[in-house]
């Protein structure tokens, strides 16, 4: 009887320590997740939307974007802010909210140059 | 028929572990939502491929700080008329999904470790580690980890 219970009470003072660590493991775990979320709060909704129109037309409209603001087709001041934008627009190739976005800055562009 | 069945079994399920062992609805209500706009795109006829959304088995060595249990670690979009899709195709979809990275973060908050797109018929298929396009050193530099 008193060995069986020195037995029991060695188990329980070793797995004390394994235990405190797997508590603390999990709640810096969950810590960093909370952090995570807060700070890349997103709407599901049109992350999902903004996806699936990417998959659909980013890449015709990437193709029509990038003709009308080639840098090659500006000789003059309006050179400078054609890369510029051509830069962005690479860089939003796949992300059509992105796309949408440039495509007013580049009407803009193309319409009144002085107004950018 | 068969397989529509398991399919669905195998849904409920990780709802349910989802739903217990996170203690929210997060990851389900993920699920729910990219497949709402998935098929209402997919019907509306804008989107060409019709996209199932589901939790899946990821790969053991993908695994992050976030990681859940590797059998419900992967994020898997299922492209259902996959006939006319060729591998780079499975890679170019994925990169519309990475390319958000706020959104990947997320991902491996909610414990996701692999983004995985592939066909319902051919075998061919894009295994994307989540940790490579964002990593949360800086959160746990912050955090004192």
């Amino acid at each position: 009887m008193k060995r069986e219970l020195i037995i029991y009470v060695s188990i329980l003072a070793l797995s004390i320590p394994a235990i405190m660590m797997l508590y603390k493991r999990r709640k810096a775990k969950m810590k960093l997740k909370k952090s995570v979320l807060s700070d890349n709060d997103i709407n599901y909704n049109a992350t999902a939307k903004n996806i699936a129109m990417s998959i659909a037309r980013s890449k015709e409209l990437y193709k029509e974007l990038i003709v009308k603001v080639h840098p090659d087709k500006f000789l003059d001041e309006r050179k400078e802010r054609a890369t510029e934008l051509s830069a962005k627009i690479t860089q939003a190739k796949k992300n059509f909210d992105e796309l949408k976005r440039i495509e007013n800055e580049v009407a803009a562009f193309l319409h009144n140059p002085d107004s950018l | 028929m068969a397989n529509n069945i398991f399919d669905s079994i195998t849904r409920f399920i990780n709802r349910v572990v989802s739903v217990v062992s996170t203690g929210s609805l997060e990851r389900v209500r993920i699920i729910r939502e990219f497949n709402l706009v998935f098929q209402e795109a997919f019907l509306q006829g804008s989107l060409a491929w019709k996209c199932v959304v589901t939790t899946s088995a990821g790969k053991p060595e993908y695994k992050h700080e976030l990681s859940t249990f590797y059998l419900r670690s992967g994020f898997k979009i299922t492209i259902e008329n996959d006939k006319n899709l060729q591998e780079n195709d499975y890679i170019e979809i994925a990169g519309y999904v990475i390319q958000n990275l706020a959104f990947v973060r997320q991902l491996m908050a909610l414990g996701y470790d692999t983004l995985i797109v592939v066909g319902r018929n051919n075998h061919y298929g894009a295994f994307i580690p989540l940790k490579t396009i964002a990593n949360l050193h800086n959160y746990m530099l912050n955090e004192g980890l």
